[in-house]
């Protein structure tokens, strides 16, 4: 049976290792990349039913601006995006509003970034069925 | 002089004019203003009626209630005036609510020589309330605006006086209180302006002593709190960087230690497996502080809340299903006994329905399992009343006060239950409070817990 492909985009290298693992070992392909511009190098050849994104990478912002670029992408927009953040109080804004906006960005959840995978793979499982 | 104290405060505190204290010293002086003549205007009717009614004097009450309803629209607008000025931000207010002030003293000094005008004029006792205005003036403004508005006073009351004497204007005398020819007597009026100046003057520059030195330390006092309250928010910023630092560290320890508490890289032997696990249940315990601790300091800088009106029983719908994944593994049961008639509440989602959660999860961490607890939300006209009942091992009464202070946990759970961070309670009392609501708690040893809280309902 055919595995659904994540690509996990984030710049903490212990987080990368360890989910990947983690998803392997629940029967996904698992890439990854440490910031956005490998991850869009990666995402063109990986061609991946899912993507995990931080959102402060090497800016604030990377991953949200890289969520906005791939959802203005008609060949891209419909890929599932999980938002994953360690600073969404502290970014000022409520971020679960401005992302899980079904209108402006499709098939997008937010979650507060946990090391405890449960909420991810219950995320990840929703999104691809 | 004092007014130079203050704009130097200014200078010195920056840009935001609406946290200055000179400005909300000013501001609060005005209404105390408008207070006092709310308190003048019932003192005039009462007093003309005593003396019409009671004393049976000669009062033309006419020009009496034209002159009370002038300053009866005046006081209102003044107010409706101040308070467009306090919800403005106008960069300039504090000159604007000076020259307000400024305004306001020299309408009232006209308005109380009209009413002494057509109420016997010199021979009226209530020639002493001049000496009223000269205290508030100076108490307010500043050496230079005292003496000018002291000064307009004596004119006032000079002209009316001369007015009256030269028969350039009528006498309306009090007949049936006092000698009705007073206003005629050259010495009489000579040694009672004489005396007049004097005492006024020298008011102002008693009262202006007094309060040069009171204001000093008023305006002293209110700088410091607001360089406080700069400092604990720059403090509060620093807090958020580096918890936030903190946090990505614990995240990827926690992320590779799941790695081996699932056993995802091989089997654990059992000593290998107990402490795994018992890292795993540090650092879900850790990361849960560093949230909280994120979250309470993130409550503290947040100015303004996302305020909306949105349906709280959806709301509460939502929380549930979060709540009951972890009542379940307690078999813990959550009933809800919900007002139907309460529809939308004007308030931040999100943060509404966290003192939801916090207090529903906090209600299921300390009931022993197969206990229930309940929702119950209840209508009390403009607001609503939200309650969490639990039957779980309760707080003891004399730590009732201390529940939602920072950090702190209640003793008869910090040895039973150590998943806690103290911070839950803080950051819904922080929210409820930011809301203009109310939050409290009742609760008895081994029977149990309720938590209320109130909240408006509109703007």
């Amino acid at each position: 049976m055919k595995k659904n492909k994540i690509l996990l985009i984030d710049d903490d290298v212990d987080f990368l290792a360890s989910t990947k693992l983690f998803l392997e070992s629940h029967n996904y392909e698992v890439n990854t990349a440490i910031n956005t511009k490998i991850g869009l190098e990666v995402l063109e050849s990986f061609h991946p039913d899912l993507i995990i994104l931080d959102i402060i990478m090497d800016t604030k912002l990377e991953g949200y601006n890289f969520l906005n670029e791939l959802k203005s992408d008609p060949s891209k927009m419909k890929i599932p995006i999980v938002m994953n953040s360690n600073m969404a109080i502290a970014l000022g804004v409520n971020m679960r509003s401005a992302i899980e906006d079904v209108d402006h960005l499709p098939k997008t959840r937010f979650m507060d970034k946990s090391g405890n995978h449960k909420g991810l793979l219950k995320t990840v499982n929703e999104l691809l069925p | 002089m004092l007014q130079n104290e203050p704009v130097e405060d200014q200078k010195k505190l920056g840009n935001n004019l609406e946290l200055q204290p000179t400005n909300l010293r000013q501001i609060r002086l005005a209404f105390w203003l408008i207070r006092l003549r709310w308190y003048y205007i019932f003192g005039i009717v009462v007093a003309y009626s005593i003396a019409k009614y009671v004393l049976h004097i000669t009062i033309w009450g006419l020009p009496l209630y034209s002159i009370v309803s002038f300053l009866i629209v005046y006081n209102f607008l003044s107010f409706s005036f101040l308070i467009y000025l306090k919800r403005s931000r106008i960069r300039r207010s504090l000159k604007v609510v000076n020259r307000m002030i400024n305004f306001q003293i020299s309408i009232d000094l006209i308005a109380l020589t009209a009413l002494l005008h057509f109420s016997g004029g010199v021979e009226n006792p209530g020639i002493i309330f001049y000496i009223f205005h000269m205290i508030i003036g100076s108490y307010i403004l500043s050496t230079k605006d005292s003496i000018l508005q002291t000064t307009f006073a004596l004119l006032l009351i000079g002209s009316m006086t001369f007015l009256e004497y030269t028969g350039i204007i009528p006498h309306y005398p009090l007949e049936g209180f006092i000698i009705t020819n007073m206003y005629s007597n050259l010495t009489y009026i000579i040694c009672t302006g004489i005396i007049f100046i004097i005492t006024s003057y020298f008011i102002v520059y008693i009262i202006r002593t007094i309060s040069r030195e009171s204001t000093k330390h008023e305006i002293a006092y209110l700088t410091a709190n607001h360089k406080l309250r700069e400092k604990d928010k720059i403090k509060n910023e620093y807090v958020v960087r580096i918890t936030h630092d903190i946090k990505g560290h614990i995240t990827a320890i926690q992320s590779c230690i799941n790695v081996l508490h699932e056993k995802i890289t091989g089997p654990l032997n059992q000593q290998q497996e107990e402490f795994v696990n018992r890292a795993h249940n540090r650092i879900e315990i850790l990361n849960q502080f560093i949230s909280d601790l994120l979250n309470i300091t993130k409550i503290k800088l947040q100015q303004k809340y996302d305020k909306k009106y949105f349906d709280l029983n959806h709301s509460i719908g939502e929380v549930i299903k979060i709540a009951e994944e972890n009542a379940q593994d307690k078999d813990i049961s959550i009933t809800q006994k919900i007002d139907p008639s309460i529809s939308k509440i004007f308030g931040e989602q999100s943060s509404i329905e966290e003192v939801i959660i916090n207090l529903i999860l906090n209600a299921v961490k300390y009931s022993p399992p197969g206990k229930n607890v309940t929702l119950s939300t209840e209508d009390k006209q403009d607001k609503v009343l939200i309650e969490v009942t639990d039957k779980g091992i309760g707080i003891p009464e004399n730590e009732i006060d201390l529940i939602f202070n920072e950090f702190y946990r209640a003793s008869n759970v910090k040895t039973q239950i150590r998943d806690g961070t103290g911070l839950g309670l803080t950051i819904s009392k922080e929210i409820v409070e930011s809301h203009g609501g109310k939050i409290w708690v009742k609760s008895n040893i081994g029977i149990g817990t309720t938590f209320s809280f109130l909240l408006k309902k509109e703007k």
